[in-house]
């Protein structure tokens, strides 16, 4: 199998399999458009990720390299957030700071699977919680007034706990 | 004339009207908790002025407005409001004879009350009218503390978060902050399908779900409704009124597939779906409150992209099928169409080319005329169903099937009329036929079994509770994946032969077969544990001889399951296999 070598933020290099790469839509286009599987010695720049990212993501994509690929509609999918296989619980239990620089990375990367993993996780966190508990929660400082406030809330009345 | 009578009472009054006018009770407050003060009063004669109606009203309390809309149709309708509940709640109460016509008086919906949320919203809004607008750069960047926020996600990322919330987190959410309510609200953008699913929806308010109500659809709907390509109201709760399609079809212009299944549709539903949706493929309709040819003849002329189109319990005669887009039409289900006149029928078929699925089930008045026009014209059909037709067919009927030799999938479940003869005349002319159903088919007898069994590319057999039936002895099972014959007279010799050569089998449906005994699982066992195309073949052997405290052998490719489906009337579908 062919690597690739990605250089992360912070200067650090990973010698990656170039399938397990190309789970990353941005970095297949990149292979793809520039032609660089031809030239071994390239080193692919992510000046978006640093390096403590990239060796979880990379983790991530090796574990994961053998999905079957995301359907292509999934407006069809049921959306359930409690499908996080036990695996990916385990990987996804870090701190706040980085769960967000995963989702942030999932993002730029284009990785539909892990993007989804770590926005569940999140959702996770946000649902069945009053919007006081969800401040709290990610420290959110509320900046409506409390007219504001009220107006809000009594339009969606129907949603909230009572 | 007592039918018409009936139809405009059922589409006047919905049924919950109908019990809250006996129990002469009225709720000052609508179902979603706005007071009620503004009325809408129809069925007015054609001369009765705002002026009359303010005259009449105001025995009852101040009349704050009154507004008559005049209808060429000479259907005027008006709204009143007062400047109190109590003289809407006397109002209510009365019956009320103007100009000759019994005054229809209904609570006007929540959203038209004067006091609802959104009417005072909207009067704050003119105000200060920038509400709504924030900036990227004010969303509490001198908030952001050491450690990364949330905060910090980019607004992409925030939004991705959202979507995977049920609708009412997402909405409840909106009062976290400026900046989360402006990308709640904007995360609409993406969602394409809704339907009333729990998984979707959430936990609404506290413990006790209650229930999805039109207000709460219509506030959903106020947020997504214009991106939508698709709607599913097939699993509605009971409670939800006629108008809901009315809504939906006004806040939704550019739904492509749309399924009301579950409602009732009247008049004004199907008149605003004709003047709002106009970009329908697919769409499915549930029951109506009357005999709505007419004007789904008007709904067909503005949709040309129409593909397919389910009738389920709809009441229409059928004349409305001249107008679908006959040429282009791919797939039509007729249910349940008791109105469903046959020659109109017989006649549309004709014209229905391109047909490649077609659905009959539970209509009553099916002739052979119409089997003989599919017969004769629908030379493209895939997938034919003729299903629970009662007596109206004669058994040589039926053979004109025979002439659809591009048949794939044929359904022939709950017939009478089904006989050996039909059956070998398949078998000799639909060599594309993979699935067959003809459970409940009393006439068929071995000899119907046998010619069956000679078709080349059968993969799903469907034959429960065929009486007559003792033998199956197919000749070439190897393409054979589902297999049903609940209640029938097999024995095990029988199905371990069948399961021998058949080795793509992944579902045998043994439920209420009295002679099939253990030796049926301990050969399936043994001869499933050799497969090696990884294909798991599950067996139901609920209600049969099969002891399964002393079946103890293990195979990994055999999966038994102890549950007898013969008491379902057929209707379970298996989510699996084709």
């Amino acid at each position: 199998m062919p690597n690739i070598k990605l250089q992360s933020s912070d200067g650090e290099v990973f010698e990656v399999d170039v399938d397990i790469a190309k789970c990353s839509v941005t970095i297949k286009t990149m292979l793809e458009d520039l032609g660089m599987d031809e030239d071994e010695e390239e080193v692919v720049p992510l000046p978006n990720v640093n390096s403590a990212i990239l060796r979880k993501v990379i983790q991530w994509a090796t574990y994961h390299k053998d999905d079957p690929p995301p359907p292509e509609d999934d407006e069809n999918k049921d959306k359930r957030t409690d499908d996080i296989s036990s695996w990916d619980a385990d990987f996804l239990k870090v701190d706040q700071g980085t769960l967000y620089e995963l989702i942030l990375a999932a993002n730029y990367l284009d990785i539909k699977g892990l993007l989804e993993v770590t926005c569940k996780t999140v959702a996770n966190m946000i649902k069945g919680k009053t919007p006081e508990e969800v401040r709290k929660t990610f420290n959110i400082k509320n900046d409506f007034s409390p007219s504001e406030e009220e107006q809000v809330r009594k339009e969606n009345e129907w949603c909230e706990e009572k | 004339m007592t039918d018409y009578i009936q139809e405009y009472i059922a589409d006047s009054l919905h049924p919950s009207q109908i019990i809250e006018r006996t129990n002469q009770h009225f709720s000052p407050v609508t179902e979603d908790g706005v007071p009620i003060r503004k009325l809408f009063i129809s069925n007015l004669a054609d001369r009765t002025s705002f002026k009359d109606l303010t005259k009449l009203f105001s025995k009852y309390g101040d009349v704050e407005t009154c507004y008559v809309k005049k209808n060429s149709k000479n259907n005027n309708y008006a709204f009143v409001t007062f400047n109190s509940v109590d003289a809407a709640v006397r109002a209510r109460y009365e019956e009320i004879r103007l100009h000759n016509r019994d005054l229809k008086i209904l609570a006007a919906d929540s959203w038209h009350q004067p006091d609802s949320i959104e009417n005072q919203y909207y009067n704050v809004v003119k105000d200060k009218s920038k509400f709504n607008k924030v900036s990227n750069d004010t969303c509490n960047l001198d908030y952001v503390q050491d450690n990364i926020s949330i905060q910090t996600l980019n607004d992409d990322c925030l939004m991705q978060i959202f979507l995977q919330l049920p609708i009412v987190d997402r909405i409840r959410i909106e009062r976290v902050c400026k900046r989360w309510k402006a990308l709640s609200q904007e995360s609409w953008h993406s969602v394409k399908r809704l339907d009333l699913s729990y998984s979707i929806w959430g936990c609404l308010s506290g413990i006790n779900r209650k229930e999805i109500s039109i207000c709460t659809i219509r506030k959903v709907l106020l947020r997504c409704g214009s991106y939508l390509n698709e709607i599913n109201l097939s699993l509605v709760p009971c409670h939800l009124r006629q108008s809901t399609v009315t809504v939906v079809a006004k806040l939704c212009p550019n739904l492509q597939i749309i399924d009301i299944t579950g409602l009732t549709v009247s008049t004004s539903g199907i008149n605003s779906l004709i003047t709002n949706c106009h970009y329908i493929t697919k769409f499915s309709l549930g029951p109506t409150s009357y005999v709505c040819d007419a004007d789904l003849q008007k709904l067909f002329y503005v949709n040309p992209k129409l593909r397919y189109f389910r009738f389920s319990g709809t009441k229409m005669s059928g004349r409305c099928l001249f107008h679908l887009p006959l040429e282009t039409m791919e797939e039509i289900v007729l249910e349940s169409c008791t109105y469903l006149q046959e020659h109109f029928l017989s006649q549309a078929i004709p014209k229905l080319r391109n047909l490649r699925a077609l659905t009959i089930s539970k209509c009553v008045y099916i002739t052979g005329n119409v089997i003989q026009a599919i017969g004769t014209h629908c030379t493209n059909l895939k997938t034919l169903e003729v299903s629970s037709i009662l007596f109206s067919l004669q058994s040589d009927d039926m053979l004109h099937i025979a002439q659809l030799t591009n048949l794939e999938v044929l359904k022939l479940s709950m017939n009478t009329v089904v006989t050996d003869l039909l059956l070998s005349t398949l078998a000799s002319k639909c060599l594309c036929l993979t699935y067959l159903d003809i459970a409940e088919c009393f006439l068929v007898t071995n000899a119907g079994i046998t010619a069956i069994a000679t078709l080349p590319k059968l993969e799903v057999l469907i034959m429960n509770n065929l009486r007559l039936v003792t033998h199956i002895n197919l000749r070439d099972t190897s393409n054979l994946k589902r297999l049903e014959c609940r209640v029938c007279k097999f024995t095990d010799r029988m199905i371990i032969n069948l399961i021998e050569s058949a080795p793509q089998l992944r579902l045998l449906d043994l439920s209420g077969c009295p002679y099939i005994t253990n030796r049926t699982l301990e050969k399936a066992a043994t001869l499933t544990v050799s497969r090696t195309n990884n294909t798991v073949l599950k067996i139901f052997v609920g209600k049969t001889s099969v002891d399964l405290s002393t079946f103890n052998k293990v195979s990994p490719f055999l999966q038994v399951v102890n549950v007898d489906l013969s008491s379902c009337n057929g209707t379970v579908t298996f989510p699996l296999v084709l």
